[in-house]
């Protein structure tokens, strides 16, 4: 019994001393923070890049119709104009993009060619069949559209296979920005912070679409494991040469995932726990990095740095190294959650 | 009377088997119930079939992964045989069973090891050697073991000291600063859980991670001695449902709740068991025979060492130097459990003779589950410098050394570097040595 009372004594007092029932932060809302980051990220995020879908799309059936240099040029520019959408989308593997492992359908790069040409030769393929995980999507488009873009005009073929494409990525892009909307609600709501709850999940995507960047985007193509071996031909939109523009909107999607927009973000949900890294903020630490690396890639050509001065890229690459650091280590330890479904040890 | 005399008076002191009985029902069923929950969770296929390769425990380098279908099988026995432990049928070889293929499953990947596996497969080895099947059971209703209503006390006492190990040695462990003056991890993982109807509230006060962590720490050090006097052991027990139902719903921790609430049943009178016992199957019918045991110095020897070996081997981090929290240097076996948020970032690197470097995206060999782990534990850093080393040199690359940049941060403070990244892992050989290259932890 004393054992009891002590404890109870203890409790008192410790409750006495420190600061009692102040709350740790009061405004924090992890409901509200996934709201905004489902409305006023993702939404938009996927009506912009169906938006420039259905632009590409009527563009290239134009292009069907009437192939002249002059509309080539028009599908070209949508279509850099929709890759670059995609790629701020491409952060967000939860729900429904989930469900269809979206990034796969619609972005796997490098593009295999000789496949896309056997594609095209033969004219029957199912643009979702395992044999052309690599044939379709948006780097067969960039293949196309850049590579001998002239044998377009000639070749119908090439034509109805790169209509086939976009027809394909954007029934992606509708379906998913639809289900979203029914999501939205599940999502919100899902605020645990174990391993399948909605923040657990984002926090686990921006991890790994910033894996991505920081490897399939950049470090594989610099060679980094090809024992320094360049490989440009790996980079992402090799052939239209716009993988800077495509990494930075890659880059956007994910500092405005962790930012939540404008609004309610990981950035104010690490604030609200005083989380610091080396004296600072860690959110204001991890968003210079963002920025930082943003301006080395800005007006930067990745495939002519490759070619001939990759070690140029070894400053943006450290930084970038530094911010996985970041995401992967000190955010989701200071935010408790789980990403893992296993048993951890108990008491 | 001798030091000898008076510890085998102990031991063997004719006490009734009631306890050991219950404790054999739940054990029993608590473990099959885990199987059938490991099972239909799919994790015999994410955890053992999956992942590429497994990293093993320090001396058990031996444990071979198995073909597909011998993990099913092995949990098919363990679900057998914890079967035969509750009914008492066949009583010896399941509980022989059960431990090995129980044991076995853990040794195969140190990635899932867990402080109450440990605890399980102790209790089952334990329990090969105990009468437990002796009343109330299927090889007793056949004949196959003559009943007794009496069996020595070392058979329940070693029960409740395994237990009281248990929370002791996790008390301790509780008693250092950052848990006890910071309130960490909890000041961490109660806020996290805000979104808790009624305890959500409670988990935004300054003062709650502070109340938790010494309660837990008090809880720890004194439920098992509270347990252990009569006067006080009904409370004692209600405060053992409550915290252990508590850190069930508020974490991601499995049985081992259940585990705790089943056996700490065992520090109840035999009058407690007897009672519920013929509530539910009936008096005991049987008549008993000379149930006597005399006194065996073998048995009495070897739960010698086991006690002193018990009491000493959680202790074994004091060799090292530093903060065995951050180094992990004789930290696993030692009741240690929820004491720390820790996370980690390796970057391998594979250099080759030229100097050049091939960067390891961690994903294309280990699962989430692995490369967390590997990311804080030193030893399975070196298993898997080894492994890539093996892997590389396979594919053609002449390897001449396996380095590591990683990061880790320990309850909440900034994430710094972990190891010296100019030594060659693949080089390390994993041994009781300290491990100079793991960098120090400075706050």
């Amino acid at each position: 019994m004393r054992g009891i009372q002590a404890l109870v004594a203890i409790c008192i007092f410790l409750s006495a001393c420190k600061g009692g029932t102040d709350p740790i932060d009061d405004t924090f809302d992890k409901a509200a923070m996934l709201k905004n980051i489902g409305n006023s990220v993702i939404q938009p995020t996927y009506a912009d890049w169906v938006k420039a879908m259905n632009q590409l799309d009527s563009d290239s059936k134009l292009l069907e119709s009437n192939p002249t240099i002059a509309q080539l040029v028009v599908v070209q520019s949508s279509f850099i104009k929709a890759y670059r959408e995609w790629n701020a989308c491409s952060v967000f593997e939860i729900g429904p993009a989930a469900d269809v492992s979206m990034r796969t359908r619609v972005n796997t790069f490098p593009t295999d060619t000789a496949q896309v040409e056997q594609n095209i030769a033969s004219g029957d393929y199912d643009l979702d069949g395992a044999k052309n995980a690599d044939a379709n999507g948006f780097a067969s488009l960039d293949y196309l559209l850049f590579n001998e873009s002239e044998s377009l005009l000639s070749d119908a073929n090439r034509r109805t296979y790169l209509l086939d494409n976009v027809v394909h990525i954007l029934k992606q892009g509708v379906d998913v920005s639809d289900e979203w909307l029914s999501y939205q609600s599940e999502f919100e709501v899902n605020t645990t912070s174990s391993a399948g709850g909605s923040i657990s999940n984002l926090v686990n995507e921006i991890n790994y679409e910033f894996e991505l960047f920081k490897n399939a985007r950049i470090g594989i193509p610099l060679g980094k494991k090809t024992l320094g071996v360049t490989q440009a031909h790996k980079l992402e939109g090799y052939y239209s040469n716009t993988s800077a523009a495509l990494a930075l909107e890659n880059l956007r999607g994910i500092q405005d995932a962790f930012n939540g927009g404008t609004g309610l973000g990981f950035d104010d949900y690490l604030n609200s726990l005083k989380a610091t890294k080396d004296g600072t903020d860690l959110s204001m630490a991890i968003n210079n990095l963002f920025d930082q690396i943003a301006s080395d890639l800005d007006g930067a050509n990745l495939k002519s740095s490759i070619e001939s001065n990759p070690s140029d890229l070894e400053t943006v690459y450290n930084r970038i190294e530094q911010l996985v650091v970041l995401l992967k280590v000190d955010m989701p330890s200071q935010l408790g959650v789980q990403i893992t479904y296993q048993d951890n040890d108990g008491d | 009377m001798g030091i000898k005399e008076r510890w085998n008076s102990i031991l063997f002191k004719p006490v009734s088997i009631a306890p050991l009985v219950t404790f054999r029902m739940l054990f029993g069923a608590i473990m099959f119930i885990s199987i059938v929950r490991f099972w239909s969770n799919g994790w015999i296929e994410s955890q053992f079939i999956e992942p590429l390769i497994h990293f093993k425990y320090f001396g058990f380098y031996w444990v071979a992964d198995l073909p597909d279908t011998a993990y099913y099988v092995m949990f098919g026995i363990m679900a057998i045989s914890s079967l035969g432990i509750a009914f008492g049928a066949l009583y010896r070889i399941s509980a022989v069973l059960f431990f090995l293929s129980f044991t076995y499953i853990e040794l195969i990947d140190v990635t899932y090891y867990l402080n109450h596996y440990y605890f399980v497969s102790l209790v089952s080895l334990i329990m090969v050697f105990l009468p437990a099947n002796a009343s109330r059971s299927v090889d007793q209703r056949f004949g196959a073991i003559k009943s007794r209503s009496t069996v020595s006390a070392w058979t329940i006492d070693i029960l409740k000291f395994q237990l009281v190990l248990v929370y002791v040695f996790a008390g301790i462990a509780k008693l250092n600063t950052d848990w006890l003056i910071h309130a960490l991890p909890l000041a961490i993982w109660l806020p996290a859980q805000d979104q808790l109807p009624i305890l959500g509230t409670i988990f935004k006060w300054e003062a709650t991670p502070y109340v938790f962590s010494w309660a837990g720490a008090l809880y720890d050090l004194f439920v098992p001695f509270f347990l252990l006097v009569a006067r006080t052991r009904a409370l004692a027990y209600a405060a053992v449902i409550a915290f252990h139902l508590m850190t069930w719903w508020l974490f991601q921790i499995g049985m081992f709740p259940f585990i705790m609430i089943g056996a700490t049943l065992v520090f109840f009178s035999a009058a407690f068991h007897e009672n519920w016992q013929q509530r539910l199957f009936g008096a005991q019918a049987q008549s008993f025979g000379n149930t006597h045991v005399p006194a065996n110095q073998l048995v009495s020897l070897s739960i010698a060492l086991l006690v002193v070996f018990q009491l000493a081997f959680p202790f074994r981090h004091l060799a090292y130097d530093g903060n065995p929290f951050w180094h992990e240097q004789g930290y696993r076996f030692g009741w240690r459990v929820m004491l720390m948020e820790k996370a980690g970032y390796a970057q391998f690197s594979v250099e080759n003779e030229k100097g050049n470097r091939i960067e390891v995206q961690n994903s294309d060999f280990l699962t989430h589950a692995q490369e967390k782990m590997m990311s804080t534990q030193p030893d399975l850093m070196i298993q898997y410098a080894q492994f890539l080393k093996a892997h590389y040199e396979k594919a053609g690359v002449v390897t001449s050394g396996v380095y590591a940049n990683v990061h880790v941060t320990f309850n909440g403070r900034g994430s710094r570097p972990y190891v010296d990244s100019s030594v060659n892992l693949a080089d390390q050989v994993d041994s009781w040595r300290p491990k100079t290259w793991i960098l120090p932890f400075e706050s």
